[in-house]
């Protein structure tokens, strides 16, 4: 059905926004369940299919590479509560699956969750946004920049937002989630390498981990919000053809969709972005070609 | 000093203690896979020692690996 949008008011716009995204909003999302799971589940699997059962190294290195590439989503599901809310039975799934999809990516779920419901309310603000680091003029700059954000010396983004959260329980916990994360990480980096497994350690691990959280910083903040100069519901995030389809852009061309209703789950975003179309038009939201 | 003080100073000198630690075994790794004898009959791990210290006090110091 398609709308006359060029008639409608703010307020009938907002109604018929809300309207079809509550089609696309409820029950329990089971494939970032399975996916958030099971990928962990593959990617833990390559170490001892390396070690013990003759597993070439270079395959277990695509593999993990992969892994560590799409291990984010089901922990972003997860950050919205979108597996199941407070109070839910399910609660317990969508907390483990928040928690434990990302150990390939060495990324706390509190802090990850702290930070980005921070990066919702203040998309694009300098001050405010944790991922505003992520700006640069294009692509390059954009990979380059990721980088370079993990450097030693690097600004801490992450950090700073929680620290200007206050010292509050919340806060102490997610930095000490963030310590024993990043401790353990190095621990078992340092043991396989000094029990003789240093290329395993470096091509299932430490390799796939840096081109994962390029990948993943490029098209789940950098992407999606470039130029990172608009503020406002319909302005700071847009839509975008990839070039390669929404696949392989980490279904990031429809996350303007998910900034304004961050509840509809991922896989269900294209569905909804093109049913509400003319309203993001007449809203002015940046959809470029899509 | 307190944990916080203990944690803050492991974390500056963590490039130094990656270098050693996981930069220094992955060369020692990558020279014994390459099939390259070192001169001088020097251990692979040796000069992965030296080569991961150093790289590792670069990156203390300047804040960077690259």
């Amino acid at each position: 059905m398609s709308l006359d949008v060029a008639n409608m008011s703010d307020a009938e716009l907002a109604k018929a926004e809300r309207d079809i995204a509550r089609k696309y909003i409820g029950g329990v999302p089971w494939m970032m369940v399975i996916w958030g799971l099971g990928n962990l589940l593959i990617w833990l699997s390559l170490w001892p299919l390396v070690i013990f059962a003759g597993l070439p190294l270079w395959i277990a290195f695509i593999v993990a590479t992969v892994n560590v590439g799409i291990c984010y989503l089901p922990s972003h599901e997860a950050q919205h509560s979108n597996i199941a809310k407070v109070g839910h039975p399910l609660r317990w799934l969508n907390e483990l699956v928040g928690t434990v999809s990302t150990i390939p990516l060495v990324f706390p779920y509190r802090v990850l969750r702290m930070t980005h419901m921070k990066h919702h309310a203040h998309t694009n603000d300098p001050e405010d946004d944790p991922d505003y680091w992520n700006k640069a003029d294009g692509w390059a700059a954009a990979i380059w920049k990721s980088i370079k954000n993990r450097q030693p010396g690097a600004v801490d983004s992450y950090g700073i937002a929680l620290e200007k959260m206050g010292d509050t329980p919340e806060v102490r916990a997610a930095t000490i989630e963030a310590i024993i994360w990043r401790l353990s990480h190095y621990a078992i980096l340092f043991a396989f390498s000094w029990s003789g497994f240093a290329l395993e350690a470096f091509f299932i691990w430490w390799l796939p981990k840096q081109l994962g959280s390029t990948y993943t910083l490029f098209f789940l903040s950098w992407a999606p919000h470039h130029p990172f100069e608009k503020v406002g519901r319909y302005k700071d995030t847009r839509a975008f053809r990839f070039a390669l389809g929404n696949v392989l852009s980490s279904g990031m061309q429809y996350h303007i969709v998910h900034h304004l209703h961050p509840a509809i789950p991922l896989f269900r975003n294209g569905a909804a972005y093109w049913e509400m179309r003319d309203i993001l038009k007449a809203r002015g939201c940046q959809i470029g070609d899509l | 000093m307190t944990i916080k003080t203990a944690l803050r100073a492991l974390f500056d000198w963590m490039p130094v203690i990656f270098g050693i630690w996981f930069v220094a075994p992955v060369i020692a790794a990558f020279i014994v896979l390459s099939g390259v004898d070192l001169p001088f009959d020097r251990a692979p791990i040796e000069l992965g020692l030296a080569l991961g210290l150093g790289w590792g006090i670069i990156a203390k110091v300047t804040g960077r690996w690259i």
